[in-house]
């Protein structure tokens, strides 16, 4: 095996830029205002790398490279947020069954969602919103001889179509039909968007994010083999996985924030003597871009610490990821000013996808719960 | 109309130029195209149809001209070039810089804010708390019954109101949870703040012995008004559970420092059955020579508290079941249960258990100082601050009060605070008041014993 073989393997950002500028750039408009989903785009750029960097399972060197994943998610951010996005499920989804504890799915399907063959996508803000008692858990299942039987409902899970799998959790309902007592008792497993009694519905028109491949999801009765099974109980599990689901959401934010910035510096070229009237000008928030990146850094070889310490200081990177983003696509749009709100104009898409970042799981408010809740326990 | 990339198109990237339209502003960027309008990516701006037009204002190609590539390092001051010295930071950016945000609501944070106007100070300032801001007196505390004093008298003003006569903005029930001191912004629980300085006020914690048992979370500590709220609560519960059993409701206080001592001789004196266990031979151990010692544990015994010197902790056990004290069917039936019973070995090594209706622990204070320690800022056992001027290793961060640590002390006492408040205001106003650094006083505040403290010679005066 000679230097070239081992090289072939591991992730190169100028290919991937190559793939955003030949794949994804030219799709944007229809993306943004016709809601078409990318799917080739998705896999080109997972052909060249895009959604192997933290799966050391997948990569010759064996490392997990937290920070090559959130660069990976800037690059293609910088054109497009909702791409991002889904680069960000495709993610997700892949680090669960990384870790989970199927070494079927390892073999069988994680080198497809690794590459961008398999698409993916992650059924875990429910989930997530019910361990910090925002919302009650959608999804039950009754154990039957090699698996379990799932149903219930999930309003929004995205990244998803014909061949697509993504992961999620359910309830195992006892013999009685009642669920266990106390969070952290639940079952995370990988689904198929094939599967008989899986139904996925369209879900109404998406204000920048119609393009995500997002649908509501009716399980009746669904059939989970146990080799679908990535934990149980999920507790222990989601403590290992939790940082490296939130940390690399800020790969969304950092490349909308550079695209930002890039426009305000276009802006700036004819209106520069008049938005220096601005707060956040571009050099501000590149500078405090370049802060958030360096906390990435900081953070990403604790990915796995179960502590709650650690997992303060990722929830605390990731609502600063949504502040900035919120204040970058806000002042971009005063600093285009009426050309912002042309159609066509990338600054009011930037916008839009901007409070997305805020708002999806885990959403800024969510966020400053589960941190006063880990403040006022002492944790932090 | 369509056109493709031209021979032209097919050179380096390098060589591709971007194009800005005069009218409105918009970027032709040569290496993007304008595929909505059928220019695919490389097209050279002049290989672009005549009949072509901006696609945001509808300008033709004679209103765009080239823009210049910034020679390299040079893109963010080409940012502004309207800006006159401010280098694109903005304008506006800089005047937001005026304000000053303080972190607690404590004595120190109030103060800061208090010193802040006084001295002249008329820009924004934000008083940030974690809990609702109510101003109180920490040091009335301890002696609160013996006053005659309810938590309701104790809350002098609320912080709502305090606010608007000091014309602060508060941000309540907020963590303060980090700080990026290079872009001068906290991170707070409910949204970010910008400031020109940031005063640390965050006080002291309770600190927390290693309890042993099951029923170690029922014993309570108390360094703020609503913990000291759920004491008297729970006194009130056990006395009326008590007096139904026709006796004194039984309160333990573990360690006899000053609080320990004060609580002790204040319950005493309001008719409970107090035992307070110290670890040190005689109360105050640490502090005072052992004549004042002795004479502060014969006041206390008394006052009919029963002090026992040099114990070892053992267990803090569920009280036996039956129910002998009735606190948790009483009136009171939601307040949780604190009922335990606590083995312990006295000075003698015997064995020693006890059950009691109500259990404080008084094992002192820590300095609150996780914020700084994130933020970067040196922190010893406090925050460590310039002696003369308070502030941090950060010229804009300054600390005060239980937090704050000068030339290697704590404060610890109420005495400095305000000395403290007013040379941080003053060097935020531009009027230095240089700190003077003297010897802590503590006050033991019991009557017939009242006492002075000076820390630097461990000596006592009776006042």
């Amino acid at each position: 095996m000679g230097a070239n073989d081992f090289a072939v393997n591991l992730p190169d950002s100028a290919a991937l830029a190559a793939a955003v500028s030949g794949a994804l750039d030219p799709l944007i408009g229809q993306i943004d205002r016709e809601g078409l989903y990318p799917g080739a785009a998705l896999r080109a750029l997972g052909e060249h790398g895009a959604y192997r960097h933290h799966l050391a399972s997948q990569r010759a060197d064996g490392e997990c490279d937290i920070v090559g994943a959130v660069d990976a998610m800037t690059a293609i951010g910088r054109s497009c947020g909702s791409s991002a996005f889904m680069t960000w499920c495709q993610d997700a989804c892949a680090w669960y069954v990384e870790h989970g504890r199927s070494d079927v799915l390892r073999q069988t399907v994680l080198p497809g969602v690794a590459s961008g063959a398999i698409l993916g996508g992650t059924g875990m803000s429910n989930p997530m919103k019910y361990f910090a008692s925002i919302e009650r858990i959608a999804l039950q299942g009754k154990r039957v001889p090699g698996g379990w039987r799932v149903s219930g409902y999930l309003p929004w899970v995205s990244n998803l179509g014909a061949g697509h799998v993504f992961g999620t959790a359910f309830s195992p309902l006892d013999a009685a039909g009642q669920p266990p007592a106390g969070a952290g008792q639940e079952v995370m497993a990988l689904m198929h968007c094939d599967w008989p009694g899986l139904t996925l519905s369209p879900v109404p028109p998406f204000l920048a994010m119609d393009g995500t491949g997002t649908y509501a999801l009716q399980f009746d009765e669904v059939f989970v083999p146990d080799d679908h099974v990535l934990a149980d109980p999920i507790g222990p599990w989601l403590r290992r996985i939790r940082n490296g689901f939130v940390l690399m959401q800020v790969g969304i934010g950092a490349g909308i924030i550079e695209g930002c910035i890039g426009l305000m510096r276009d802006a700036n070229l004819r209106l520069g003597h008049v938005n220096v009237f601005l707060e956040d000008g571009p050099d501000a928030i590149e500078d405090e871009l370049g802060s958030l990146r360096e906390r990435v850094a900081r953070l990403a070889p604790g990915v796995l610490d179960p502590s709650d310490g650690q997992f303060a200081d990722v929830l605390t990177t990731r609502l600063m990821t949504s502040e900035l983003t919120l204040r970058a696509t806000q002042s971009t749009m005063l600093h285009t000013g009426a050309m912002g709100y042309a159609l066509a104009s990338p600054a009011q898409r930037r916008l839009r996808e901007g409070y997305f970042v805020a708002i999806v799981t885990p959403a800024i408010k969510h966020l400053r719960k589960e941190i006063d809740r880990l403040m006022s326990a002492g944790t932090r | 109309m369509t056109a493709g990339p031209s021979p032209q198109g097919e050179r380096s990237a390098a060589a591709l130029r971007r194009w800005l339209c005069e009218a409105c502003g918009l970027v032709y960027d040569e290496a993007v195209g304008d595929v909505d309008s059928g220019v695919a990516p490389g097209t050279r701006f002049e290989d672009i149809p005549d009949d072509w037009r901006c696609p945001i204002c509808g300008v033709g190609k004679a209103d765009f001209r080239p823009i210049e590539p910034a020679p390299a390092g040079a893109a963010r001051s080409a940012a502004a070039p309207g800006a006159s010295g401010a280098s694109g930071a903005g304008v506006l950016a800089a005047q937001a810089r005026e304000a000053v945000v303080i972190v607690g609501a404590g004595a120190a944070g109030w103060g800061a804010a208090r010193a802040l106007r006084d001295a002249g100070y008329r820009g924004p300032l934000t008083l940030v708390t974690a809990c609702d801001g109510t101003v109180y007196s920490k040091p009335a505390l301890s002696v609160a019954l013996g006053r005659d004093m309810t938590v309701e008298r104790l809350r002098e003003q609320s912080g709502a109101a305090l606010a608007a006569e000091l014309d602060v903005r508060l941000l309540e029930r907020a963590w303060a949870i980090d700080l990026d001191r290079a872009h001068r912004r906290l991170l707070t629980t409910r949204g970010s703040l910008r400031y020109r300085h940031l005063i640390l006020a965050t006080g002291a914690r309770a600190r927390r012995p290693d309890l042993q048992g099951l029923a170690a979370s029922r014993v309570l500590a108390v360094n703020d008004l609503a913990a000291y709220a759920t004491l008297r609560a729970a006194f009130d519960a056990a006395s009326l559970g008590a007096a139904a059993l026709g006796r004194k409701a039984r309160l333990l206080i573990v360690g006899a420092g000053l609080v320990g001592c004060e609580f002790a001789n204040d319950f005493a004196g309001a008719g409970a059955q107090v035992t307070l266990l110290e670890a040190l031979e005689l109360p105050l151990g640490a502090r005072l020579d052992p004549p004042t010692a002795n004479r502060l544990r014969d006041a206390l015994t008394a006052r009919g508290v029963s002090f026992e010197g040099g114990i070892a902790l053992g267990a803090f056990a569920l009280p036996d079941a039956g129910g002998s004290s009735g606190a948790s069917s009483g009136p009171m039936h939601a307040d949780p249960d604190r009922r335990l019973a606590l083995d312990w070995s006295n000075a003698a090594g015997e064995k020693r258990r006890a059950d009691f209706d109500l259990a404080l622990v008084a094992a002192g204070v820590e300095p609150e100082v996780r914020l700084a320690r994130r933020a970067g800022l040196t922190v010893a056992r406090g925050i460590v601050v310039d002696a003369q001027t308070l502030s941090t290793a950060d010229e804009s961060v300054f600390a005060l009060g239980d937090c704050a640590e000068v030339q290697g002390s704590l404060g610890s006492t109420v005495e400095p605070i305000l000395r403290q408040a007013r040379t941080i205001a003053g060097q935020i106003v531009g009027k230095p008041v240089p700190y003077d650094a003297r010897d802590p006083v503590w006050i033991v505040k019991i009557p017939g014993l009242p006492l002075s403290i000076r820390s630097a010679r461990s000596t006592a005066e009776q006042l």
